[in-house]
């Protein structure tokens, strides 16, 4: 069982991320920013932050140095929807500054458990999972 | 005695009765004193003296004769009053014919050397008159005259010579004419002295001659052989023209000319200056002429539609547009203009016209700058713009479609996972995952487009590549269209997306079946490879390929365009296609695609004929060719 702060502007995201998460036995705990995920995240005890990247307030990048700053040792997942700014590019700066995984949305629920599982896991799970 | 002669038309004929020992009737032309002198010593003309004698002596024998044809009368008379013998009058009249003979020829020793003297001094002063006339010429003459012998000793100097030279006539008469010569022309004396000797005459050679001061001076001359009475050439008459100002006026005119060609060809503008009435070009300098293909002799007489494009609004009578402007407002008009070179390249130039007056005529004034560069700088910024415009739409619209698209899939997978497998529902909710998994992919080209997003490059083996996709056009074209495809079996291999070349490949198939119609045409599609020392520049993106490439080539038999619409074809959202029919981003995307490969597309395309795009693409394997952007 462990604890998942899943941050995303988009509240259906944030819903299915939930139940899919909650459908493992996961407990799950929503920010809709950035700084909401910072509040969330010093108010609780997590073992995985998953992450959008492109959000008001507080961008995910900026999310992400920030949590790397507090603790060091979290588990991040960067997550993206593409487009604006060429974000796929935040997804690898995402990876390089620390995130266990990227993912692009729309994620599939099978990559998506996937993912969580090596997340979670003892093992050090793969960079990126990106589909091609 | 010196040899009398001529001098041109002024002619002296020389008469062998003059006396004199120290000058000749041509130095009476030349020197009016010299004339005065000669004017007294004709009187001791020698003819005069013979004449004299012959008169005494003509009245010597005249009264001899008298007196004895007296002697004869007076004793006829005188015995014919005393009653004398009659002999004696009969003799008396008996010498009748002697007495007349003797009148006779007492009268003609009278008149005739009466009429010689007369006659003679009639000529002499006619002759006297003319010379003088002539010294006068020469005299008031305000060019240098100078008589001169065949060895080139100077004999006569009249007044300009002294003021042209500075030397006074009896510093030079007698001197040879090489004292007002520079040393370095004396060789010009010898050719001029021997082509008078052949009778020939020199006029307005320019050189250069030494005053006595030693300046020297700019002189024209002209060089007349001289004759004698018998026609011999005994010197020569020289004219000596002062022609330092006319020289110093047409140097200063020249290098005033030399200073305004050199700015008028220095300056990197094309300058053009058109005849107002006319309209045609009178004179346009290097650069201009060389802007449009031409040299400035073969422009010159061309007219304005000559280098115009012709496509409206470039034509003459849009320049004379432009010109009547000029006239109307006075003032400088200023406009870029599709321009025409010799070879019938089109080009932009940045012209400006005002009216100005040159000799005395009305021309137009035009300062042309090739600013083609500028406005194919300005199109791709355009054409940057539109992409980023839309590249910023398509992030925008694939970030949103994909969080829509994320809880239709996953929320849909998240039931299925509590459904029998297979079962109705199970299917039915795999199509909405597959259509929102369709859907993800749409948004994924859209993001490719708008580079947005990376695409998925491997090594691909690009014959095979097009191979499929030419299966694929094969279904989409209509049986109207034949379809000739010329692949080479292996080309090699790009690194690349497959599904973007195919889609490149069917967009430039779809276009051609579009512009065939519903008449009967061709498709072809050829796929072969450069040499390996390959290298083209894309003028569009300035990508340069090097190295061995792909060449993918898609031509049609189709209508066609012309160079405006070839040239605009790659802009987003232009189309020539009916409303509805085209989105005008296909061949946007095509080349987006094209330039995301580090290739380059070129088209070629002839209004009636057809249309020909050339795709090159980098090959990776077995050589790797590098792709750079120009600066």
């Amino acid at each position: 069982m462990a604890n998942i702060l899943v941050v995303d502007d988009e509240p259906l995201v944030v819903e299915t991320l939930s139940n899919a998460i909650t459908s493992k036995g996961h407990t799950v705990v929503t920010a809709a920013n950035g700084v909401q995920g910072m509040e969330k995240f010093s108010q609780g005890k997590f073992d995985l932050v998953i992450t959008d990247i492109i959000m008001p307030d507080k961008e995910g990048i900026e999310l992400i140095m920030e949590l790397k700053r507090h603790a060091p040792g979290v588990k991040i997942v960067a997550i993206s929807g593409g487009g604006r700014t060429g974000n796929v590019e935040f997804l690898k700066m995402a990876t390089k500054l620390g995130a266990v995984a990227s993912l692009k949305k729309p994620i599939r629920l099978a990559e998506f458990y996937k993912v969580l599982t090596e997340s979670l896991g003892e093992t050090p799970s793969p960079q990126s999972t990106n589909r091609g | 005695m010196r040899k009398q002669s001529s001098f041109d038309n002024l002619e002296t004929r020389a008469t062998t009765r003059l006396v004199s020992t120290t000058s000749v009737a041509t130095d009476q032309i030349f020197d009016p004193q010299s004339a005065q002198l000669h004017k007294k010593l004709y009187r001791l003309h020698r003819s005069d003296i013979v004449t004299t004698i012959f008169i005494i002596s003509s009245i010597l024998v005249t009264i001899f004769l008298l007196s004895c044809a007296w002697e004869f009368w007076i004793e006829a008379v005188f015995f014919k009053l005393l009653g004398w013998p009659y002999d004696a009058v009969e003799e008396a009249k008996d010498n009748w014919r002697y007495i007349a003979t003797s009148f006779g020829l007492a009268t003609v020793s009278l008149v005739v050397p009466g009429i010689i003297m007369i006659r003679d001094a009639t000529e002499r002063r006619q002759k006297l008159l003319g010379a003088s006339y002539l010294a006068a010429i020469v005299s008031s003459s305000s060019d240098a005259i100078i008589g001169k012998n065949l060895s080139g000793v100077i004999a006569s100097w009249n007044p300009a010579a002294e003021r042209l030279f500075g030397y006074a006539p009896d510093e030079v008469i007698g001197h040879h004419i090489s004292l007002v010569i520079p040393r370095e022309r004396l060789a010009e004396e010898d050719m001029i002295l021997e082509r008078v000797r052949g009778g020939e005459r020199i006029e307005n050679f320019e050189t250069m001659r030494r005053r006595k001061d030693g300046r020297e001076i700019a002189v024209s001359l002209t060089v007349s052989p001289i004759r004698d009475a018998d026609g011999n050439i005994v010197g020569a008459s020289k004219i000596v023209r002062d022609v330092s100002e006319r020289q110093q006026a047409a140097e200063t005119l020249r290098l005033s000319e030399e200073r305004f060609r050199s700015i008028f060809d220095a300056v990197a503008e094309g300058i053009i200056i058109t005849d107002a009435e006319t309209g045609t070009f009178t004179d346009v300098n290097g650069p201009g002429a060389a802007m449009y293909g031409y040299t400035p002799d073969e422009m010159i007489g061309l007219r304005i539609e000559a280098i115009s494009s012709g496509v409206s609004p470039y034509t003459q009578e849009g320049a004379i547009a432009w010109i009547n402007k000029a006239a109307s407002t006075g003032e400088t008009q200023q406009f870029d203009w599709q321009a025409k070179r010799k070879d019938g390249g089109l080009f932009w130039a940045e012209v400006s016209i005002r009216f100005a007056f040159i000799g005395g005529r009305k021309v137009v004034l035009a300062i042309a700058r090739d600013v083609t560069d500028r406005r194919e700088m300005e199109a791709q910024l355009r054409q940057a713009l539109k992409m980023e415009a839309i590249g910023t739409l398509a992030g925008g619209v694939a970030h949103e479609l994909n969080n829509l698209l994320q809880p239709i899939i996953m929320m849909t997978e998240l039931v299925m996972t509590k459904l029998p497998d297979h079962g109705p529902e199970f299917n039915q909710l795999e199509r909405v995952v597959d259509a929102g998994a369709k859907a993800s992919e749409i948004v994924q080209r859209i993001l490719a487009f708008g580079r947005a997003d990376e695409v998925s490059h491997s090594l691909l083996d690009i014959s095979l590549v097009v191979r499929e996709g030419i299966s694929f056009i094969r279904t989409i074209m209509p049986t109207s269209i034949t379809l000739h495809v010329g692949i080479d079996e292996f080309v090699g291999f790009v690194r690349g997306d497959k599904t973007q070349l195919t889609q490149v490949l069917i967009n430039l198939a779809t276009n051609a079946r579009d512009a065939i119609g519903a008449k009967i045409g061709t498709l072809s599609v050829w796929l072969s490879k450069t040499p390996e020392n390959f290298e083209l520049v894309d003028p569009k993106t300035g990508i340069v390929a090097r190295g061995a490439c792909a060449i993918l080539a898609v031509g049609d038999t189709g209508t066609g365009m012309d160079s405006e619409t070839a040239r605009r074809i790659f802009e987003p959202f232009f189309t020539t296609k009916g409303v509805g029919k085209g989105t005008g981003l296909g061949l946007s995307v095509t080349h987006g695609i094209v330039s995301g490969h580090g290739g380059t597309i070129h088209v070629d395309s002839k209004p009636g004929i057809g249309t020909r795009f050339t795709i090159y693409l980098p090959l990776v394997e077995p050589t790797v060719p590098t792709t750079t952007v120009a600066n």
